[in-house]
């Protein structure tokens, strides 16, 4: 992939990246942040992408992974206390959550599928793909997930 | 509101995006340019970076002359922060041993100074100003100088700011300086500041299997100065005889002379033809009767091969030219052996298995490509330059076809194949290079080293 081609493709997607990254983080300058080493460490492995074709899940893996940095980093300055809710709990747990401080408690894999699939706009499959699982154990946190939310979407409602 | 309310009201929210996302795609590009200017002048380390910003603070804080000197010239104060990166140098800028040039040259707006020269028998650093309009984006200059022979030194294409003093230097290994010197700075811009990737630069995705690419640059200015150096300053340096034997480790050496300059201090080692290995690196300082240390150079030559073998013979350290010591005494902290019969490295990228590493590095994997493989590895730092590579340049495949190893890269830490978290960044740095059209599985590699002593207390020898 030349450069051209890598900046436009970059373009398309950084809307869904920065939407993505700022749910996982909280912030808008987090994000911006996550999103700008995400693209610079795409940018150097570009190389070692051998399937085009993948490239929208190749950068999204990317930009989870960079999260995922961020949120260790953050959780080694200020380990989970009080505001972690278990993962045993009920939709009860999160009613007097606003949705998007209750997205961000969700438990880890649940919130992944979605902030892919209801707000980045990934589809099944693609959200699937992009967290390395199984389509049915994409569809089957989803489905937990939106139950915790209290969240009732149709598929034509999808972002 | 209800959840699904609130769910159009995020959706709304989050469509609104930063102005600065637009250009992610610049600020990476610009980000990689930059490391690649990074790695392929890796043997700058980042010590020495951290050694410039600590000489110059502890300089002009407890150094009453030095101070003193900087406070009433303000351009003198300029040069001693070009030079702060150097102990030597700034010991002579301390001691006004700067010969002032004062030539401008212009063209199509930009201005170029040969402010001062330092120099001395083996070792020239010129130091200049360019001025010119912001608005022409990134500058950079490429130097020549004439016809000189026999040195090692800066090639050009630094990026300068405009105003701003820049240090560039040769080194003579076997020639003196020569008297004069034709210097012509080759002056271009990159980019402008409308963040667009630079036309010039072709495009190479990550260019693992290729050599950097560069189309020579269309240059705004060529400015050309004749230097005339002082001979009071070119005849400055002197040769102290020493023959003293010592042995590392069960090695044999004799410490035969120290060549003393201004600007830095040669150590020649002549090594025993009975030594079962040869010297491949050395931690060394000098130290004076009055606790004042000398270290290795951090930036130019470190070290040059003897010419009667395949190890090290001459080591290079800031100089005590100007102190006030009497005495001086060569302290030896670690030494790098190489086996003279010692085996090559030799690694099975499809078992992901290695065999006689150098010590202290670690096999981390291999991927294949099209254009053949990619290794790398895991060494920890070295305690004076920090990143080095731990490999000749050659390789060769079980039927002895050889190839050759165009660049390496250099990153701090390891990665974690798992989670793609970097760990042990204080103690490692990944080494990474690819292998170009390698037939086979199994490569051989010429380890620089094989084994690492380390000396607690000091092997020392008295110089003087």
């Amino acid at each position: 992939m030349d450069y051209e081609t890598f900046a436009v493709r970059v373009e398309a997607l950084r809307g869904r990246l920065y939407r993505t990254a700022c749910l996982y983080l909280g912030s808008q300058s987090d994000a911006l942040e996550a999103v700008d080493e995400a693209v610079y460490q795409a940018l150097r492995a570009l190389k070692r992408l051998r399937q085009p074709e993948y490239f929208d899940t190749w950068l999204t893996r990317i930009l989870l992974n960079e999260c995922h940095r961020e949120l260790r980093r953050r959780r080694r300055f200020s380990p989970a206390g009080e505001d972690a809710i278990p993962e045993t709990a009920g939709p009860d747990a999160y009613d007097g959550l606003p949705l998007k401080e209750a997205v961000g408690r969700l438990p880890e894999d649940l919130q992944a599928v979605i902030i892919l699939r209801f707000f980045s706009g990934l589809t099944q499959a693609e959200t699937a793909a992009a967290l390395d699982i199984p389509q049915g154990t994409a569809a089957t946190r989803q489905r937990r997930a939106l139950e915790l939310l209290r969240l009732e979407l149709r598929e034509e409602e999808l972002s | 509101m209800n959840r699904k309310e609130e769910y159009e009201a995020l959706l709304l929210e989050l469509q609104q995006t930063p102005a600065e996302l637009e250009h992610t795609v610049e600020r990476a590009w610009k980000r990689k340019k930059a490391a690649g200017r990074t790695r392929r002048a890796w043997l700058a380390s980042c010590g020495s970076i951290a050694a410039c910003f600590t000489a110059f603070v502890l300089l002009v804080n407890l150094s009453v002359p030095f101070a003193r000197a900087c406070g009433n010239v303000p351009v003198l104060r300029e040069l001693a922060k070009a030079v702060a990166w150097s102990p030597s140098l700034s010991a002579a800028v301390e001691n006004d041993y700067v010969q002032p040039i004062g030539q401008t040259q212009t063209e199509n707006g930009v201005s170029a100074t040969v402010e001062y020269v330092i120099v001395d028998r083996k070792s020239l650093h010129v130091f200049y100003t360019l001025e010119f309009d912001d608005e022409l984006g990134d500058v950079y200059a490429d130097y020549d100088y004439g016809e000189i022979h026999g040195w090692s030194g800066d090639a050009g294409s630094a990026r300068l700011e405009s105003g701003e003093l820049n240090e560039l230097g040769i080194d003579f290994v076997e020639q003196d300086v020569p008297d004069t010197l034709e210097l012509t700075l080759r002056v271009y811009a990159r980019g402008g500041d409308d963040g667009a990737a630079p036309a010039e630069e072709i495009w190479d995705g990550d260019a693992l299997f290729e050599a950097p690419a560069r189309e020579a640059p269309d240059y705004l200015a060529e400015l050309s100065f004749r230097l005339e150096f002082d001979p009071c300053f070119t005849a400055q340096g002197q040769i102290l005889p020493i023959d003293a034997e010592f042995t590392l480790d069960g090695q044999s050496f004799t410490l035969t002379e120290a060549e003393l300059y201004p600007t830095h201090l040669r150590l020649s080692l002549h090594a025993d033809p009975d030594n079962t290995a040869w010297l491949a690196g050395l931690d060394l300082y000098l130290e004076n009767e009055h606790g004042e240390r000398f270290e290795k150079s951090l930036n130019g030559i470190s070290a040059t091969g003897d010419p009667d073998g395949e190890g090290l013979g001459t080591f290079w350290l800031d100089s005590p030219f100007f102190s006030r010591g009497q005495q001086l005494t060569l302290h030896i902290t670690r030494a790098k052996w190489r086996e003279k019969e010692g085996p090559e490295t030799r690694l099975d990228l499809a078992a992901g298995t290695a065999e006689y590493l150098p010590e202290g590095v670690r096999f981390l994997g291999a991927e294949r490509y099209p254009e053949g493989w990619v290794v790398s590895f895991a060494a920890p730092y070295d305690p004076v330059n920090t990143m080095y590579s731990p490999f000749g340049s050659t390789f060769r495949n079980e039927a002895g076809t050889t190839g050759s190893i165009s660049q390496f890269s250099h990153t701090f830490g390891v990665e974690d194949p798992a989670t793609g978290e970097r760990t042990e960044e204080d103690t490692l740095f990944t080494e990474e290079f690819p292998l170009p059209d390698l037939e086979g599985t199994v490569v051989y590699l010429e380890p620089d080293f094989d084994r690492i002593s380390n000396f607690a207390p000091a092997v020392a020898v008295s110089i003087r």
